[in-house]
């Protein structure tokens, strides 16, 4: 066990005496390594050691625990006595003279932390001969120190000089001298230009006119321009033609459902969580909406990288213009993007599976480097570490994933604020009216209260001597004046003292995270009650003297979460609630509720009663986790088995008052609230002296009411009193005033809006992360990583409280960080000219590509930057450059010089993307369907595979003939259409799309049912005017299909087809011109061309 | 125009060794000239003699026990009921109970006395034929995870499947059908398709999904009521598409996705004569089990008929996947041991006990591997009453044919059978294993991809010469 592990099980006991003992950091225990022995040894010993120990360790140790430095693995090197007993990363490697403490003896043992060598283990001769050595003492010639520096951290120090070129500053760059002054219009062209004219070659002419129509809409917004918007460009001849096309084409919300499409490649967009059973992630589609609007808004691209890695944070979070609604707390819902699995085995393995998977998104989506190489090692080309990987680690284990009610948050404190205000009118009511009920009431009635009263005690047809109210009815109902002393001398004398369930100070909950406006972390005043949203009864619950939430309405939705804790082997907690669930996070797995061992992992709270639930924790004792309690639990799940389908419930609200790191206690069934109701000393003489006393008794519990004095065993009788069936409940519902004041109460919390949960993150206390030795959960080093920044750019640690979320986004944003201006701008340069300044969008490191216009990649992303980091404005520059406007015909010089177009001689022949070609489809037969947003429209299930992950049901053929970006995105169903024109499969970012070219895309065009029977609709549509020539209408047919009118050839090809077809069909001419099978066979070929898939 | 793979790109992404021999393969073929991955890339050289031109891989979905199949202990029955006397992983079900002794006889088979379980009466009489491997090991204890490794090598989803990657290593060798071919036999593994998926490799290397029924492959079947219409409306799409690309100059992309159109249509007529049962003698048919009163049979012996027909015809990769039957959940059998695990077992025994001997009459054995192995095994000691739970410590697989040293035993398990002791194999060692059998050496077959190559075998893999001939 490493020292780690210790300290860690240390204070695991510590947190069973106090949860709200805050874990400030897992620290070093602060021990000495062992002092190396005198370094002197017999020549004996030596000639052992240069004989048997030296060529061993030099053939099996030292290839990764050796001199050279990029090789060496945990930081070790076993090829010095000195920097064997300093150690790696785990700690010392040897003890001379006691191999039973020495970690290398203990890994050649394949132990428990190590199996060592990995490849095979040593013979147990050579196992014999390590261990003796080290028994002697680790005898050793006397060394040299060499004096390296074997701080992996000061790798990105040490290469200050000749760095590669992404990591130097962006340099300020002027637009080059070129000879051709006429050709460049804009700043971009002079680069391009530059570089075409050092290799001789000069620009292609401009495409032409229907081209460049065609090509700027499909760049720009995924869809074809219409014949109107082809016919209304090729006839401006005004300068600003050009310009017009442009504005009209950003400022369409066509835009952000194109483009935010890109960014959902990079953060692996799907609707599910993969593995054999293919979870639904409720509510994700919001994150594809905040996308699309984010596109459309033009969010400056840094504030956009906040939002995605702190939105939550935010202290004035970015609101929705039209509904007030909180934008920025969405960003970070690309954190739930990973592949889930349900019980795993070992959770902490899967928690580092899940992080990777994020830093590796993180990383490549935003800087374009591959952080995830250093989860085992440093990057062996990069200067990246694992230092930086586990500082990352550090930043997501301080986190955690959480639904946010994104409903403005200025409408929610208004109607909190005047339900506040009718919640003190129905107290003052609430009180005199009870105050009348109590004085009216008839304690004397003996048949009343044996009868209706009684009724209330019975549990299991059992009288429940717990019951608040038992000491008053049963001595009121007692059969005569003997009887009733009698029980009320047993219930003096009785085990008096009731265990008060006040929250012992050591456990409360002031150190817990709140999320939204449910729940404050300290508890409500005594007497505080839950107003029922409808129905019979008044009130629901008494909730004082706990957290709860749900005080006002459960419109106010929310959650609130523990420290990180290191379980221990059970854990209770004393709720009471409707619709509420406790769920415990162990590693941050996020699937609870699911799955063979995780499923008690989620409690689900319905019980107006105090009671306990319990966790058993035994398999995970050590690991460390959090607890949180969520109000709206069934609709606030993070995963659902299908299709998500809760709806929210207005009774819900949530309370707790204990947490203890045990077995829940064992519940007292022989306590009674005698002593709450004072009873002691002598007994009433009478039935009518003990009315009176329990009268008077009632009537003070009321006056502590008003005065918010109560006592929660206090609370307990009122509550029994006057909820569900309890003997005034109906009563008040009888007096009008309060009733009235309810109704209106009832009014105003049905006026204020349901929660809107979108998926974001919150904050724990801030926790570094030690690193994990080639990657395993199980092999830690000694001390955490500070939480920082890449090492390479900025390595101060970070010092804030939280999880250090805002500083990496903030070190992201700096203007001078050398990576992320210049990734965005290359990413979009790569969508509008098929290949990216830096070819390898996704990679800037060493094995990428270097840029093939350096200087223009720099004057972009200054550019970008100075731009206020406008999308927008920078893809309208690009579009609206000569460069852009080129045509794809190159020149044979320079399929000569430059056979891949590197330079942009000419403009590249693009095919269009997957989501492209099924819009262009639809939006051609005339059937598109642009609503915007909302649930995603459930995959057809048409000719795929059964499998356990199927969904029930299967959507329409056409996806409602939605744009592609609203079509379901199930990750074992991905829709194959899609697939087969190179949807990425949403298992890892990609910025870059392949294009490929398989005959499985011919079979789609030509048989998929989708296609054909779009064909047959762009027919009818086609035919429904019946005056139309046929010519008229094969012109038609191409100016909606490929923007331009049919050429004469065309006309006459298309003749001969039809006529053919017709011939097929064995139809005579006069039929042809009208027939729908003819026209959707044509149509269906003209989704074929190859012109209807690629740009020109 | 960026494409899957340009040249510069593919000399980039592929290790030199390797690179320089498919590179030379393609050059000769004009492929690479076009800037475009070929969309069904013609055979290609390998690095050394291959002892096996394809691969048929028998996937036991869900965990066959090996204890109760191919690796008999004696001790569970000694001790049977005790708790285990040796330190037991975390479990997924986490419901352990006593050591179960296997429900089933073993018995010894052939000249090399394999010692194989009642439930496989067929496959005992092939043992002389058989290498059971009784020391294999997984990555991890659950079924997606177990099966991507299994698949791919690495235990995550999304990277290439072994069969994409011989595809991408070997190409195929019959330019109308895909190299690498899954015979869905109805029921998806834990993972879904994506443990068929091409991963970062060019996409035509992606599984293609066979049904044993129709339509067999997706969009396969032609829409319009004749051939001649289809052919008419083809030809005419042709006419359109080359004056485009007269126009548009000389896009190779184009060029390559109108001769896509051809192949298509040749894939038509192609895939429904492999897939036409009708010209299978009676007496084959009957060896694999076609005149079986079990579905399950007749199911399972289709796919594996459906197989040889395709290594015959030179698919490089066929993967079957198992059946759906009723009440039973692949080889998963945390419950119901001794009542599914021989529905399980009755459904395969005969196919593939046929097809090792149609393969060995038709001489086509020596140049097929056969793989039959399952994502992980099950725990010696019970779950429940009546079950086991995932054991990824040690189990039992078996390889047959091409190159592969039948009747031999290679491995061992500890005397219950949990743990493997004894020349201890992982994933990435049984693909090296089926790589160089098809004349690939493994850590020369390599694809750049997120600033490193990738291999199958990840930085594993161990060639172990006593399998092999």
């Amino acid at each position: 066990m490493t020292k780690w592990h210790a300290f860690r099980l240390g204070l695991a006991v510590a947190l069973c005496i106090s949860l709200n003992l805050y874990v400030d950091t897992f620290a070093d225990s602060g021990e000495q390594t062992p002092n190396p022995l005198a370094n002197e040894f017999a020549p004996e010993d030596l000639e052992f050691f240069e004989k048997k120990v030296r060529p061993l360790l030099a053939n099996r140790c030292q290839k990764c625990h050796g001199e050279e430095e990029a090789e060496r693995e945990a930081g070790l090197r076993l090829d010095s006595r000195k920097e064997m007993i300093a150690g790696g990363q785990s700690g010392p490697t040897i003890v001379p003279g006691k191999p039973e403490q020495s970690l290398l003896i203990e890994s050649i043992h394949y132990g428990n932390t190590y199996e060592m060598p990995p490849d095979s283990k040593l013979s147990e001769h050579e196992i014999a001969t390590l261990t003796r050595w080290v028994r002697i003492g680790a005898p050793w010639p006397a060394e040299i120190d060499t004096n390296k520096n074997t701080d992996h951290k000061a790798i990105a120090n040490s290469q200050e000089q000749g760095r590669y070129w992404c990591w130097n500053p962006i340099q300020q760059q002027s637009p080059p001298d070129v000879n051709n002054l006429n050709w460049p219009r804009k700043n971009v062209d002079r680069f391009i230009l530059r570089a075409l004219e050092d290799r001789g070659l000069s620009p292609v002419p401009p495409a032409n006119p229907y081209h460049w129509i065609r090509r700027v809409s499909f760049d720009l917004t995924g869809l074809p321009p219409t014949p109107e918007e082809v016919n209304d460009f090729v006839n401006d001849s005004s300068t600003e033609a050009r310009e017009r096309v442009v504005d009209r084409l950003l400022a369409s919300p066509r835009f952000g459902e194109h483009w935010a499409r890109y960014w959902m490649d990079l953060v692996r967009y799907g609707e599910t969580k993969a593995f054999a059973q293919d979870y639904s992630i409720p509510f994700i589609y919001r994150y594809r909406d905040y996308l699309i609007r984010a596109y459309n808004e033009d969010v400056p691209y840094d504030k956009f990288i906040m939002e995605a890695l702190a939105g939550d944070l935010l202290e004035t979070p970015r609101m929705n213009p039209s509904d007030q609604s909180n934008e920025s707390v969405m960003g970070p819902g690309f954190m739930y993007l990973t592949d889930g699995h349900h019980g795993p085995a070992d959770i902490h393995a899967d928690e580092a599976r899940v992080f990777d998977t994020i830093i590796d998104t993180t990383s490549k989506a935003f800087t374009a480097l591959t952080l995830s190489c250093c989860r085992c090692h440093n990057h062996k080309f990069d200067e990246l570490t694992t230092s930086d990987y586990y500082s990352l680690y550090g930043v997501l284990a301080s986190s955690r994933l959480d639904y946010a009610n994104a409903v403005s948050p200025a409408i929610l404190q208004q109607s909190e604020a005047q339900l506040k205000q009718q919640k003190e009118l129905i107290k003052n009511e609430l009180f005199k009216s009870l105050r009348q009920q109590i004085d009216a009431l008839d304690l004397t009635d003996h048949t009343k209260l044996s009868k209706e009263w009684h009724a209330l005690l019975y549990s299991k047809e059992k009288i429940a001597t717990s019951h608040p109210l038992y000491p008053m009815v049963t001595i009121l109902s007692a059969a005569d004046d003997s009887q009733r002393q009698q029980l009320w001398n047993r219930l003096a004398s009785a085990p008096a003292e009731r265990v008060q369930d006040e929250v012992p100070e050591s456990l409360t909950f002031k150190h817990w995270f709140p999320s939204g406006m449910a729940f404050a972390n300290t508890p409500l005043k005594a007497g505080t009650f839950v107003l029922a949203p409808d129905g019979e009864t008044i009130i629901n619950a008494f909730v004082g003297g706990s957290i709860a939430a749900g005080e006002f309405s459960s419109r106010f939705s929310g959650s609130l979460k523990s420290p990180t804790f290191v379980l221990p082997e059970k854990l209770s907690l004393r709720v009471k609630g409707r619709q509420g669930h406790v769920r415990l996070y162990v590693q941050h797995y996020e699937m609870v509720g699911l799955g063979p061992t995780t499923t008690e992992l989620d409690i689900a709270i319905n019980n107006d009663q105090w009671h306990w639930v319990e966790f058993d924790t035994r398999l995970w004792k050590g690991k460390r986790g959090y607890l949180e309690l969520l109000h709206n639990g069934q609709e606030m799940r993070f995963i659902a088995k299908q299709q998500h389908m809760a709806i929210h419930q207005d009774d819900s609200y949530l309370a707790c008052n204990q947490v203890l790191l045990s077995q829940a206690p064992e519940v007292e069934e022989t306590a009674t609230y005698a002593a709450t109701w004072q009873i002691r000393d002598e007994p009433p003489a009478d039935l009518t002296t003990a009315g009176a006393f329990f009268r008077d008794q009632l009537l003070q519990l009321l006056t502590r009411w008003e005065s918010e004095i109560l006592q929660s065993d206090e609370q307990d009788i009122l509550e029994s009193l006057c909820t569900a069936e309890g003997p005034l409940a109906t009563a008040l519902q009888s007096d009008h005033s309060l009733n009235a004041l309810v109704q209106a109460y009832r009014e105003t919390a049905r006026g204020a809006p349901t929660p809107f949960y979108v998926r974001s993150m919150t904050d724990g206390h801030g926790e570094d992360e030690p690193i994990y030795i080639r990657g395993n959960p199980d092999a830690m080093s000694r001390t955490a990583t500070p939480r920082h920044f890449l090492e390479a750019i900025d390595g101060e640690a970070f010092t804030g409280s939280g999880s250090g979320r805002k500083e990496w986004a903030a070190a992201l944003v700096d203007r001078d960080n050398p990576l992320v201006s210049r990734v965005e701008v290359n990413r979009i340069w790569y969508r509008l000219f098929g290949r990216g300044i830096v070819e390898t969008v996704d990679n800037f490191g060493e094995k990428g590509a270097a840029p093939s216009h350096p200087e223009l990649l720099d004057y972009l992303a200054i550019d970008f930057m100075k731009n206020g980091w406008s999308r927008k404005s920078m893809i309208r520059k690009l579009v609206l450059s000569n460069t852009y406007q080129m045509s794809t015909k190159g020149s044979a010089a320079a399929a000569e010089i430059d056979p891949d177009n590197i330079f942009l001689q000419h403009m590249n022949v693009r095919r269009i993307p997957a989501e492209a070609i099924r819009d262009a489809i639809l939006a051609t037969s005339g059937s598109l369907n642009d609503q915007m947003y909302g649930p995603s429209v459930p995959v057809n299930l048409n000719q795929t595979q059964p499998s356990r992950a199927r969904p029930d049901k299967s959507g329409p053929l056409d996806g409602d003939a939605r744009r592609t970006v609203y079509q379901e995105m199930r990750r074992n169903y991905l829709p194959p259409l899609l697939l087969v024109f190179d949807l990425p499969q949403a298992a890892v970012a990609a910025g870059q799309r392949g294009v490929t070219n398989v005959p499985a895309q011919s079979l789609a065009l030509l048989n998929d049912p989708f296609v054909v029977e779009q064909a047959g609709l762009w027919a009818n549509r086609i035919l429904q005017d019946k005056q139309r020539s046929t010519e008229d209408r094969i012109h038609s047919i191409h100016h909606t299909a490929f923007s331009r009118p049919a050429t004469d050839r065309e006309i006459d090809r298309s003749k001969r087809m039809l006529s053919a077809l017709a011939q097929e069909h064995q139809l005579d001419e006069k039929e042809t011109a009208i027939n729908e099978q003819v026209w959707k066979d044509f149509c269906h070929m003209m989704f074929n061309r190859k012109e209807f898939i690629f740009l020109q | 125009m960026n494409t899957g793979l340009t040249r510069r790109e593919l000399l980039q992404k592929t290790s030199m060794g390797f690179g320089a021999i498919a590179l030379s393969d393609m050059l000769r073929t004009g492929q690479v000239a076009s800037g475009s991955t070929p969309a069904l890339a013609g055979p290609r050289p390998s690095h050394f003699e291959p002892k096996a031109q394809s691969v048929i891989f028998l996937y036991m979905d869900g965990g066959i026990s090996q204890v109760d199949s191919f690796d008999p202990k004696p001790q569970l029955e000694k001790d049977s009921g005790k708790e285990p006397p040796f330190k037991t992983d975390p479990t997924v079900f986490n419901n352990q109970g006593g050591l179960l002794p296997s429900p089933w006889k073993f018995k010894r088979h052939g000249q090399s006395g394999q010692q194989i379980s009642s439930l496989f009466p067929h496959l005992g009489s092939c043992a002389d034929e058989l290498c059971i491997i009784r020391s294999m090991t997984a990555f991890l204890p659950d079924h997606p995870n177990a099966n991507y490794a299994l698949h791919s090598g690495f235990a995550v989803r999304g990277l290439p499947s072994m069969g994409a990657w011989v595809s991408y290593g070997l190409g195929s060798l019959n330019k109308n059908l895909p190299s690498f071919v899954v015979i869905h036999g109805g029921q998806t593994p834990p993972g879904g398709m994506t443990t068929f998926g091409n991963g970062f490799l060019p996409a035509q290397h992606q599984g293609s999904i066979f049904l044993n029924k129709q339509p067999t492959l997706r969009n396969l079947q032609r829409h319009e009521p004749s051939a001649s219409l289809q052919a008419t409306k083809i030809d005419y799409l042709k006419e359109f598409d080359q004056e485009y690309v007269g126009t548009e100059g000389t896009d190779r992309e184009i060029e390559a996705a109108i001769s896509n159109y051809e192949l298509a249509f040749r894939m038509q007529m192609a895939v429904p004569e492999v897939m036409d049962l009708s010209q299978e003698s009676k007496a084959t048919k009957q060896l694999y089990g076609l005149d079986s009163n079990h579905d399950s049979v007749k199911s399972y012996g289709t796919q594996c008929l459906l197989a040889r027909r395709m290594v015959e015809r030179g698919v490089r990769f066929v993967e079957l996947t198992i059946a759906k039957q009723p009440g039973v959940d692949r080889w998963d059998q945390h419950n119901n041991l001794k009542e599914s695990h021989p529905k399980n077992a009755l459904a395969v025994d005969q196919p593939i006990a046929g097809l090792i001997k149609d393969l060995k009459c038709r001489g086509l054995l020596d140049s097929t591997l056969l793989v039959f192995t399952s994502e992980f095994g099950r725990t010696p000691f019970a779950q429940g009453k009546n079950g086991r739970d995932h054991n990824p410590q040690g189990f039992s697989m078996w390889l047959a044919g091409g190159g592969i040293r039948g009747g031999t035993v290679y491995g061992a398990t500890d005397e219950y059978g949990y743990r493997a002791i004894e020349n201890k194999l992982s994933v990435n060692d049984l693909h090296a294993n089926i790589l160089h059998l098809l004349g690939i050496d493994h850590t020369k077959l390599t694809y750049q991809y997120s600033s490193r190559d990738f291999r199958l075998t990840d930085v594993g893999g161990r060639v172990i010469p006593e399998i092999l001939l």
